[in-house]
């Protein structure tokens, strides 16, 4: 009776025995206060470089063109874009080069809603305007004046 | 204890596998299965965000245009034994040619009915002496009616011309004939339009 009892008793305390006991240490600091968690910021803006821009009384064939500086503000490297312009009047278009340096319009032409390669952080970037007439304007559109706005759109890019 | 539908074997209550436990289990393992399938395929794309922002310039484009002449005259150059004729004239534009245009003017005399008559005049000259024949070159045709006189100074750049409003102010010019000694003269004269 003795000897199953104490059978009994060390499969009781096999079983319970079996599950493991934990015990530790424990402690705990503060950050000091003066650390700051903040988030980037990004900002962009566009002028001509040379205001005001000299887009008047274009005759057939004529061209003429404009320097738009853009500039960034903020963290982080970013990218831009040039939205397309229409004038509405046959003939009549704005079109987009590249800039040589930061004053002299290029040969290049600079497609519409395409991203740039990435720039540097709170860097500008300069593209050329280009107002031309088409050698076979019609003489109906004498005198046109038309009002044209450029949407320049930006995003930044990872560091990565 | 009431024995579940599709169990068999076992007390009553027992928790021994069942056939329908088993067909639940599979479900849910099958089910969890998809699930996590699913989420390892979607999670293992990279997600992306960034920030946007637009600005604009603007600027005013504008098509030029040809400046007409001004000081529109009609003077009778009147000649004994000779037809008549009028001198019209006019002051040109000011400022310079467009870059790649050529500048000429056209005279136009237009009756009532009938299709206008249109005289080029170069560059470099301010009036033009019009007699019975610029008008109509047939002695029985209009050259007589009257007509309004109209100058446009006029331009081409290559590919297309571009002409001028009307100067002002307009003339007009009138015929007549004259017999002189059995000579019938054909006389051009200013008129008011």
């Amino acid at each position: 009776m003795r000897l199953r009892l104490i059978a009994g008793l060390a499969v009781a305390l096999l079983f319970v025995g079996s599950a493991t006991a934990y015990a530790a240490w424990a402690d705990s600091a503060a950050v000091a206060s003066q650390t700051r968690l903040t988030a980037g910021s990004f900002g962009v803006t566009a002028a001509w470089a040379t205001a005001p821009p000299d887009f008047a009384a274009l005759y057939p064939g004529q061209s003429k063109s404009a320097i738009v500086r853009v500039t960034h503000s903020g963290d982080g490297r970013w990218q831009y874009q040039v939205g397309a312009a229409t004038t509405g009047v046959a003939g009549l278009t704005v079109s987009y080069r590249s800039v040589t340096g930061t004053t002299t319009c290029s040969a290049t032409p600079l497609a519409a809603a395409t991203w740039s390669a990435a720039q540097a952080a709170a860097t500008s970037a300069y593209f050329c305007v280009v107002a031309e007439l088409a050698p076979t304007a019609a003489s109906g559109i004498q005198g046109s004046s038309v009002p044209v706005t450029i949407t320049i759109t930006a995003q930044n890019q990872p560091t990565s | 204890m009431r024995r579940q539908s599709g169990e068999h074997g076992g007390p009553a209550g027992s928790t021994a596998g069942t056939p329908a436990r088993l067909r639940r289990g599979v479900a849910r393992a099958t089910v969890a299965g998809a699930v996590a399938l699913l989420l390892g395929s979607v999670g293992s794309g990279v997600a992306w965000a960034w920030w946007t922002t637009t600005t604009s310039v603007a600027a005013t484009v504008s098509v030029g245009s040809v400046a007409p002449v001004t000081a529109v005259t009609c003077t009778n150059d009147s000649r004994f034994l000779y037809d008549d004729r009028v001198v019209i004239g006019w002051t040109a534009p000011a400022g310079t040619v467009p870059a790649g245009g050529t500048r000429q003017y056209l005279v136009t005399l237009t009756a009532a009915t009938g299709t206008p008559v249109t005289i080029p005049v170069p560059n470099g000259t301010s009036s033009v002496s019009l007699g019975w024949r610029d008008v109509d070159s047939n002695p029985s045709g209009t050259w007589a009616a009257k007509r309004t006189i109209r100058v446009y100074s006029s331009i081409t750049f290559g590919a297309t011309t571009w002409t001028s409003a009307e100067a002002t102010p307009l003339r007009a010019s009138t015929g007549s004939t004259t017999t002189f000694f059995g000579t019938t003269y054909r006389n051009l004269a200013c008129a008011t339009p």
